[in-house]
């Protein structure tokens, strides 16, 4: 009788583990795989070969990366606040992984499927702030301290701009659930009604995750590195696991809000013993994660100050009028879905 | 199990706030305030308020302590300093505990207090019932529909999951519709005064 409980208590613990490490690892492969595709990229268009000695092509690339990073010696500054400057990378990491929980990978087929999924995202973006601002704190370099409170700077005014957008996707859509969502683009991607308010929530995720033109934090030129100058070896890893890891999932939360996630015609998404659904997701989210590396080839960086004024006095109106527009033409029409 | 986590976060929420005074660098202090936050939010969603949970995470920890960690990291206080001002406020002491008493009067009079309503002893029940379960009984899967009709926490959270937020929209523009606008007016002042004070006039 004991031990029946006992057995099953446990046979659940570990089902659900092994749930999250069946997300986990294929995500974390696919940040890595995330590096060396900004590599190659960026190495094609500035008409360079890239890395291509470890593996096919360089393919084992970011493997060689980290294994260098982790032999290498953890250097600390004797003035830092030690702890801090432990947990603000181990933070970051984890609250960008922690997005992965909620995201539908096909129908039915999520760790989580919560019924407030966007408001989850949205906590979790502005918790990812504290990392880069700790970070920053910790080192006691100036250098660190300047790119991190310019960086959260940048975060927190650019996250105003992206909660407005999710917010008019919510309103076409009628729940915070990810899942519905993309079951209400079957008829129509929401990028279509949406065209302008994607083009701001992509210039915004551009500056949540700190990429080309908005990686102020890491103006090589003004500051060293930014916030995390002073952090080395494994404690670097996770920052850089972490920025891409967010690449990757916006990436993913773009192509689930603006582009059906799943959906697909039905040749390929279909109840048949083919169903590509998980596959037609990963491919939107590749192309995305190609734009992401195509505006850092492209586009130059911006002064700090246009950044912000940019943000406040452009963005921000814009995305206050549309908040007021698409409601408008909702109740005009009758086509609330609610 | 889930009242043992409940009880954990309480705890770590009021440890916590008392290290949020106790701490004498201000940048450690906001940090355990976001400690608070975060247990408190943790507390609200183990007990099925989700929305209010995740709403407490995204305006007070995502907002505000970050407002409050900038600016007390922009002002580069002096450590000394603040030491020394602490030093002068020891003598008020006897004043902020005839103040504490006087609060702790009014709690015990107002609510009502019971033996059991004691979280040292509740949690011990807790803990003796959480064993319970583990060892005595057979079947799981019976065991938490009894658990679930029992325990009205428990009950209203299966049910309120899905029409949270749609519950509390239908509570707000009914019943509280005219509070709603009145809301909606002071916060529409509290955005447009900072506007005019730091505007400048181009005569």
């Amino acid at each position: 009788m004991i031990n029946n409980n006992l057995i099953l208590i446990i046979l659940n613990t570990l089902i659900s583990l092994i749930d999250v490490l069946l997300v986990l690892l294929p995500v974390l492969l696919s940040v890595a795989f995330m590096t060396i595709i900004e590599r190659k990229q960026l190495a094609a268009h500035q008409r360079r070969v890239g890395p291509n000695t470890v593996g096919y092509y360089g393919i084992l690339q970011p493997f060689s990366d980290a294994l260098k990073l982790i032999l290498k010696e953890t250097v600390i500054p004797s003035q830092s606040n030690k702890i801090l400057f432990y947990l603000a990378p181990v933070s970051t990491l984890i609250f960008s992984l922690l997005g992965w929980g909620i995201i539908p990978f096909g129908q039915g087929l999520t760790l989580f499927d919560f019924s407030l999924g966007i408001l989850y995202t949205l906590a979790l973006s502005s918790l990812g702030v504290y990392g880069v601002l700790f970070a920053g704190w910790s080192a006691n370099s100036k250098y660190a301290f300047l790119g991190s409170l310019r960086s959260t700077a940048a975060m927190i005014s650019y996250e105003l701009i992206l909660s407005s957008a999710i917010l008019i996707v919510i309103l076409l859509a009628g729940s915070f659930n990810f899942t519905t969502i993309i079951e209400s683009q079957e008829a129509i991607w929401f990028v279509v009604p949406l065209l302008p308010v994607f083009i701001f929530y992509f210039i915004s995720i551009l500056a949540e995750t700190s990429r080309t033109p908005f990686d102020l934090q890491e103006a090589e030129s003004e500051l060293v590195a930014g916030f995390f100058t002073e952090h080395s070896s494994i404690i670097f890893v996770f920052f850089f696991l972490a920025e891409y890891s967010s690449i990757v999932l916006f990436s993913c939360i773009t192509a689930i809000l603006f582009f059906g996630g799943y959906n697909m015609p039905e040749l390929f998404v279909n109840n048949t013993f083919i169903s590509l659904q998980a596959v037609v997701l990963g491919l939107k989210t590749c192309v995305f994660c190609f734009m992401f590396v195509w505006f850092r080839a492209t586009l130059p960086r911006l002064r700090y100050d246009q950044l912000i004024e940019f943000c406040w006095l452009n963005l921000l109106p814009v995305a206050v009028a549309f908040i007021i527009l698409v409601p408008c033409i909702l109740v005009a029409f009758d086509i609330a879905p609610y | 199990m889930k009242n043992l986590f409940i009880d954990i976060l309480a705890f770590g929420a009021l440890l916590s706030s008392v290290l949020v005074i106790t701490s004498k660098n201000p940048v450690i202090a906001v940090i355990f305030l976001i400690s608070v936050f975060i247990n408190a939010a943790g507390y609200l969603i183990l007990l099925g308020i989700g929305f209010i949970g995740i709403s407490y995470i995204i305006l007070y920890v995502g907002a505000i302590a970050v407002l409050f960690l900038f600016v007390i990291m922009l002002l580069n206080i002096r450590l000394s300093d603040l030491l020394e001002a602490g030093s002068q406020y020891t003598k008020n002491i006897p004043l902020a505990i005839a103040i504490g008493l006087l609060f702790i009067y009014e709690i015990f009079t107002i609510i009502p207090f019971r033996i059991h309503d004691v979280s040292l002893i509740s949690s011990l029940l807790n803990l003796i019932t959480n064993l319970n379960e583990l060892f005595l009984t057979s079947d799981i899967s019976t065991l938490n529909v009894v658990y679930n009709t029992i325990n009205p926490i428990l009950a209203d959270s299966t049910f309120t999951n899905f029409t949270q937020i749609q519950a509390l929209g239908q509570s707000l523009y009914t019943f509280g519709a005219f509070w709603l606008i009145i809301t909606s007016v002071i916060l529409l002042l509290a955005m447009v005064a900072p506007i005019f004070i730091t505007h400048k006039s181009n005569k």
